[in-house]
């Protein structure tokens, strides 16, 4: 699969080893400094500096030919621009992107191109609260006491 | 009328109070509570939230705003905000600033109206210093036609005006001469000195400009 992942932050350069001993992987990036730190433990990934948002930088990248691109960015509206463009320009038939502010998951919809939004705090904070519930005495839905 | 500012800097400031002048009402959302600290009240409500959030621009009013103005430092915040102003909350007539004017393709398909800060100064100036090659002040519809103003350039002088017009792209609408406007003739020729102004479809203005014999300035 070509993959383009745009954002090579903690999630990016996570992904980015994870696939690039199978996949042909693309991360993009405007910060040359977090591109170089990710040269150095995924050698064959192919690395482009630049802004995503640029409809530009986004073909000279590959978008025309990615089966699948991630935004995992650390700025919302960079990931809904980026999955837009993915969406409408590329015309990928996979756009995921990240919910950094869990207050801003509605905007990740068809309307931007999204096709499926994960969001890190709010996956946290489910897992805790149901951690919470099954754990709390009062929340017993057993039978009635007798 | 209720207009919603997206991003409370210098423009934002700076239209909120014009608006309220003008009699209107204004809501101004910014991110940055600071940003609420300069000297310079407005009478109108100052929300502290992203500009894209929903209920920020609930308590904005936007539901009952004519307007909404994505006047952010971010292109992004203003291309977001200004999509779910037009699409979400149906407002009327929504622009947004552009930074970057290799963006403004991104809004015009999405139509959403923008002004280009980058390019709207550096036309002026380069008008100032006297550029030949003029970029537009004006856009009609989302683009599709703009105003060309411009001196007529030596090698124009004596060409008439049916010369450098094009039915359906080019179309000179005014001649100023000696401080005195006419819409000419198409038998006219032009004057050294003349100040022209020009409706031209925006795919045609290269063409305008050789028509003109004034050479190629990047757009």
């Amino acid at each position: 699969m070509k993959v383009l992942i745009v954002g090579a932050g903690k999630a990016g350069a996570y992904l980015a080893g994870k696939l690039h001993t199978d996949h042909a992987v693309t991360v993009i990036d405007q910060r040359q400094a977090t591109l170089d730190r990710l040269r150095a433990w995924a050698p064959d990934v192919h690395l482009v500096h630049g802004d995503a948002c640029e409809p530009a930088m986004l073909d000279h990248a590959g978008l025309a030919g990615a089966d699948l691109v991630v935004a995992v960015t650390g700025d919302d509206e960079d990931n809904l621009v980026v999955s837009w463009l993915a969406k409408t320009r590329g015309g990928v038939a996979n756009v995921i992107a990240r919910v950094n502010h869990p207050a801003n998951t509605w905007l990740f919809s068809e309307m931007w191109g999204v096709d499926c939004a994960l969001s890190p705090p709010a996956l946290i904070a489910s897992e805790v609260l149901d951690r919470i519930a099954a754990s709390d005495p009062g929340r017993d839905d057993g039978a009635p006491v007798a | 009328m209720h207009v919603v500012i997206g991003g409370y800097g210098r423009v934002g400031r700076y239209l909120a109070h014009m608006l309220e002048k003008q009699g209107h009402t204004v809501s101004a959302i910014d991110h940055d509570p600071g940003a609420f600290e300069e000297i310079g009240e407005i009478s109108g409500q100052k929300l502290v939230g992203p500009v894209y959030d929903r209920g920020t621009l609930v308590a904005a009013g936007i539901e009952r705003a004519g307007c909404f103005a994505a006047v952010t430092a971010g292109d992004n915040s203003n291309i977001v905000s200004a999509r779910i102003a037009k699409e979400t909350f149906g407002v009327a007539n929504v622009v947004a600033r552009i930074y970057d004017p290799r963006r403004a393709e991104l809004y015009r398909e999405m139509g959403i109206r923008t002004v280009s800060s980058v390019e709207w100064a550096a036309s002026r100036i380069l008008r100032i210093i006297g550029d030949e090659g003029q970029l537009s002040e004006y856009q009609f519809g989302e683009g599709e036609v703009e105003m060309l103003e411009l001196e007529i350039p030596a090698r124009a002088v004596e060409k008439r005006v049916a010369d450098v017009e094009t039915p359906g792209e080019i179309r000179i609408v005014a001649i100023v001469r000696e401080h005195a406007a006419t819409v000419p003739a198409p038998g006219e020729r032009f004057r050294p000195g003349d100040r022209v102004y020009a409706a031209v479809a925006s795919g045609s203005v290269d063409k305008f400009r050789a028509l003109l014999g004034i050479k190629e300035v990047r757009r």
